[in-house]
């Protein structure tokens, strides 16, 4: 009887707690929106420009130009990567020749000229490089992509351009004479040959492969 | 019971045997593929062997400029000649250029002639052409480009360095004995090569 009871009172508690298991859960179809996803995002987009290195393979190029300059031009790097990631819904297919191009003939001067860029041509091609580069990696995807991926990715680019830029400033600095200078150089003429060959890949329609 | 173990070992290794083995024709898939095609291309082929460490050994014999310009010029101009390959422009005679490259570098490392800069530039910048459409035409349809292009840069240019390092002998009179036989024997195998000897 006692238990009868118990359960008669229990009754109207658990209709009233029923609607409760009614209201809707976190949209899993859409993973991307919660707050734990954003991590997952950010990775995600750093992990898109660091593994799609050929699309971004103009982006060291641009760090071995910069490191003998005094000043890394940030607002450059960032206002071209930004108008990149922004125009890149309505970048042509030729955007990735021209950015591998564009970055053959700096790595030719480089490599070549052995002498350090202007200031003013190397803030130019500080924002037309990762520009072009970021705009090529985003260019016709389906959806617009999440905050947190466009941040992962643009750290990317700076990390694809900082590391070599970086790396020959040590070098630069540390080792004597004329030695650091020819290594510049010569990475210049490897990555050169290696864009030559991209773009060759490009313009013969294997870019797939890449 | 002693002859248990061996023949538990001799049922295991028997097992171990019939294991499949790598599949060999997909062994230029993925990037690590891609990497150690491009890497072994240019080592594995003593033709263009000879050829690379030739350069080097010019570059040193020259002294500087020539030192690094030629290695310099060297994979440039190569990736032009990949990228000819690569888009599918005929260059007639690619196997005879190449071991006429042999021949030719390993006459002047021999002869230690006094080539001006411009000439050793482009004397090794039109036999580059010929190595490089050849690695571009043999390049795997399974090999990730970047990947092969990278590694193949990086053999030619490890050959480069072999072949100064070697030239860095003829500072010492024995060692220009040295140099001068090497380039002797650079320019055999080359005439082998062209002669179809080997």
């Amino acid at each position: 009887m006692r238990q009868v009871v118990r359960a008669r009172a229990c009754a109207p508690r658990a209709l009233a707690a029923s609607p409760i298991l009614l209201l809707p859960g976190p949209a899993l179809a859409h993973p991307g929106s919660g707050l734990a996803h954003v991590g997952d995002d950010l990775l995600l987009g750093l992990t898109l420009s660091l593994t799609l290195a050929a699309t971004l393979l103009p982006l060291p190029v641009l760090g071995l130009a910069l490191a003998p300059a005094r000043r890394i031009p940030w607002l450059s790097l960032l206002a071209g990567g930004g108008a990149g990631l922004c125009l890149a819904g309505v970048a042509p297919a030729e955007v990735a020749p021209l950015s591998l191009a564009i970055a053959l003939v700096l790595a030719c001067a480089l490599a070549l000229w052995g002498r350090p860029l202007p200031r003013i041509p190397l803030v130019t091609l500080a924002a037309l490089l990762p520009g072009l580069a970021l705009a090529s990696l985003y260019r016709g995807g389906s959806a617009t992509p999440p905050p947190a991926m466009i941040i992962g990715s643009l750290v990317g680019a700076c990390l694809l351009i900082l590391g070599p830029a970086l790396a020959g400033r040590i070098l630069l600095h540390c080792l004597p004479d004329a030695a650091p200078a020819l290594a510049l150089r010569i990475a210049a003429s490897w990555l050169a040959a290696i864009l030559i060959l991209m773009l060759a890949l490009t313009l013969s329609g294997q870019a797939g492969m890449v | 019971m002693r002859r248990t173990p061996l023949i538990t070992l001799s049922l295991v290794l028997a097992a171990l045997m019939l294991q499949a083995g790598t599949a060999q024709a997909h062994e230029g898939a993925g990037i690590a593929g891609g990497f150690a095609s491009g890497f072994s291309h240019p080592i594995l082929g003593w033709d263009h062997v000879v050829a690379m460490v030739a350069v080097g050994l010019w570059g040193a014999v020259l002294g500087r400029p020539a030192l690094w310009i030629l290695p310099l010029v060297f994979p440039l101009v190569m990736a032009l000649g990949a990228a000819a390959g690569i888009l599918g422009l005929p260059l007639p005679a690619v196997e005879t250029g190449i071991a006429l490259s042999g021949v030719v570098l390993g006459l002047m490392v021999a002869l230690a002639l006094p080539a001006p800069l411009w000439l050793a530039g482009v004397v090794t910048g039109v036999f580059a052409i010929f190595h490089g459409h050849a690695h571009g035409t043999e390049l795997p349809q399974a090999a990730t480009p970047l990947a092969y292009g990278l590694g193949f840069v990086l053999a030619t240019g490890m050959l480069h360095l072999g072949g100064i390092g070697l030239g860095l002998l003829w500072n010492s009179r024995h060692g220009q004995m040295a140099v001068r036989a090497a380039g002797l024997a650079i320019a055999a195998a080359g005439g082998a090569f062209l002669t179809g000897i080997a």
